[in-house]
């Protein structure tokens, strides 16, 4: 028997604790995988010295960034100025808190859920919350009073908005097959169904896993802050705690589409190979072992992408989804539900 | 505790709709109204409204005010809040929004909607959409025809003025 006061006390305040410590530590070890594969997919080494092969390196930024003189210009419109980090950061964290990290499981009596809210709308909280991060982008790039700022920004807008419908219409084909918003939902149900998304509806993986990359601002898609031609875009005028700010919230936004990404398309918590007896040993693995794996996995991804394909010009990435994503997630919707009514 | 909550967004949307209409700044309008938005999607969630929440927070914070931004520093509104006249009295600007604050205050104290229970826990599109399309299906209509008027009307009053030909 667990006491009230553990079971409505103590552990949502864990929880409420974790659910900003899990993706402050995700960024942590994202800030290093990158510096370090980065590297050795150009022929560096990386940081290595700071911990064993570097691994703290990160925190050594932290440190830095810590200490660093907190400029705003004195043009600046120092309301907006000061908000801005804040509004990416709160809206990017506000997201986790939708994402189950696992099925629930029994202590005693008491089942703790790994999540700290579930909401029948969960996937439209999420797409919402990571959308408006976008605020803080615009609102940061505007507020500088300069020219590569407010450039970065516009595009970044622009970006944004037009790669969220294809977004939109792939989460729909999801939807439609899991009959479901809510996020647990959509795992069980491709528990149930024995095969993931991902592999039913590859098309709309690909086109919402392109779109994940040009929301998230990150290369090749990564014009906002085109450090060749904007310095450094939207945040070249912070400094100190506030660009950590927007730096910590784009790594943040990365883990938070793919964990989208594996909870939509890869089966979120469960084990591979979900039809065969002869993987069922993987079932001994905690679920939240696999979705880490496989968030892992993704993350790498970008890193990946970043390293082998060259920035995009603006007006070929807005080509890219006006003319060929859009219309086909469309497409991709109509065969899916006509497929659905056909079989 | 959820009216409590429900109280508190409430608040919060009535605040900050004061503010976007108080600031001469468009900028610092245009980020009261995303807080209003979010803040109305609040007030939706504790009514266990959810998906209105959710739409709400989607298609207005993520995409109308967002387009709102695009358009303000696309058009530069410095001059128009140079010349903004004094014409509407002060007293205007707070008492509307005042009484609108006082009349959504009664409506809570003596309904007092968020104590009372959703159907079944919350709608679900089903139900939503099922009411949309029977019971409610002339207004939805309607309201997509005005739509449609207003984007004619958009597109009337902002297109290129040709002239009618050498004459």
């Amino acid at each position: 028997m667990m006491s009230p006061w553990l079971a409505d006390g103590l552990i949502p305040l864990a929880k409420i604790l974790a659910v900003i410590l899990y993706p402050m530590l995700m960024v942590i070890v994202m800030i290093w995988l990158e510096r370090r594969v980065v590297a050795w997919i150009q022929g560096r080494v990386g940081p290595n010295r700071v911990g064993y092969q570097g691994i703290l390196q990160p925190f050594a930024d932290a440190v830095k960034l810590f200490f660093k003189e907190d400029i705003v210009q004195r043009r600046a419109d120092r309301f907006l100025f000061n908000i801005s980090p804040v509004l990416v950061m709160f809206s990017t964290l506000l997201a986790f808190c939708f994402l189950p990290l696992g099925e629930s499981f029994r202590i005693g009596d008491y089942t703790l859920n790994l999540w700290v809210a579930r909401s029948p709308v969960g996937l439209l909280l999420v797409l919402g919350l990571s959308s408006i991060s976008v605020f803080g982008v615009i609102f940061g790039g505007w507020a500088s009073n300069s020219k590569y700022p407010l450039l970065g920004a516009l595009r970044s807008v622009v970006q944004v908005l037009s790669y969220e419908i294809p977004v939109g219409l792939t989460v729909l084909t999801v939807v439609f097959l899991a009959r479901s918003m809510d996020l647990v939902r959509i795992v069980e149900r491709q528990q149930e169904s024995g095969v993931w998304y991902g592999f039913l509806l590859p098309v709309s993986f690909l086109v919402f896993w392109i779109s994940a990359i040009a929301e998230t601002n990150r290369a090749p898609f990564d014009l906002p802050e085109a450090e060749s031609e904007l310095v450094a875009g939207y945040h070249t005028e912070y400094s100190g705690m506030k660009f950590a700010f927007f730096y910590m919230a784009e790594y943040a936004h990365m883990v938070l589409a793919s964990s989208l990404v594996v909870i939509l398309f890869f089966g979120g918590w469960l084990p591979p190979f979900p039809g065969l007896k002869a993987f069922a040993f993987l079932g001994a693995i905690p679920g939240f072992i696999w979705y880490l794996v496989k968030i892992m996995f993704f993350l790498y991804l970008y890193v990946w992408i970043r390293a082998t394909f060259p920035r995009y010009r603006f007006d070929s990435l807005i080509r890219l989804v006006w003319k060929w994503l859009i219309p086909l997630s469309l497409v991709n919707f109509l065969v899916v539900v006509g497929l659905r009514y056909l079989l | 505790m959820t009216f409590a909550i429900f109280l508190l967004f409430a608040l919060m949307a009535v605040f900050s709709a004061v503010m976007v209409i108080t600031r001469t700044n468009a900028m610092h309008s245009v980020l009261y109204l995303a807080f209003t938005v979010l803040s109305v999607a609040g007030v939706f969630f504790t009514l266990q409204a959810e998906y209105l929440g959710a739409v709400q927070i989607l298609v207005y914070g993520g995409g109308i005010v967002v387009l709102y931004i695009f358009v303000i520093i696309i058009v530069n509104l410095d001059e128009v809040v140079a010349e903004r006249r004094k014409l509407v009295p002060k007293i205007f600007i707070f008492a509307w929004p005042s009484l609108l604050a006082l009349q959504v205050g009664t409506v809570v104290f003596l309904n007092r909607p968020a104590a009372r229970p959703g159907p079944e826990g919350g709608l679900e599109f089903r139900a939503l959409a099922e009411m949309l399309f029977t019971s409610y299906a002339l207004p939805f209509e309607i309201a997509a025809v005005l739509l449609l008027a207003v984007l004619i009307g958009a597109v009337f009053v902002a297109r290129r003025r040709l002239s009618r030909g050498p004459d």
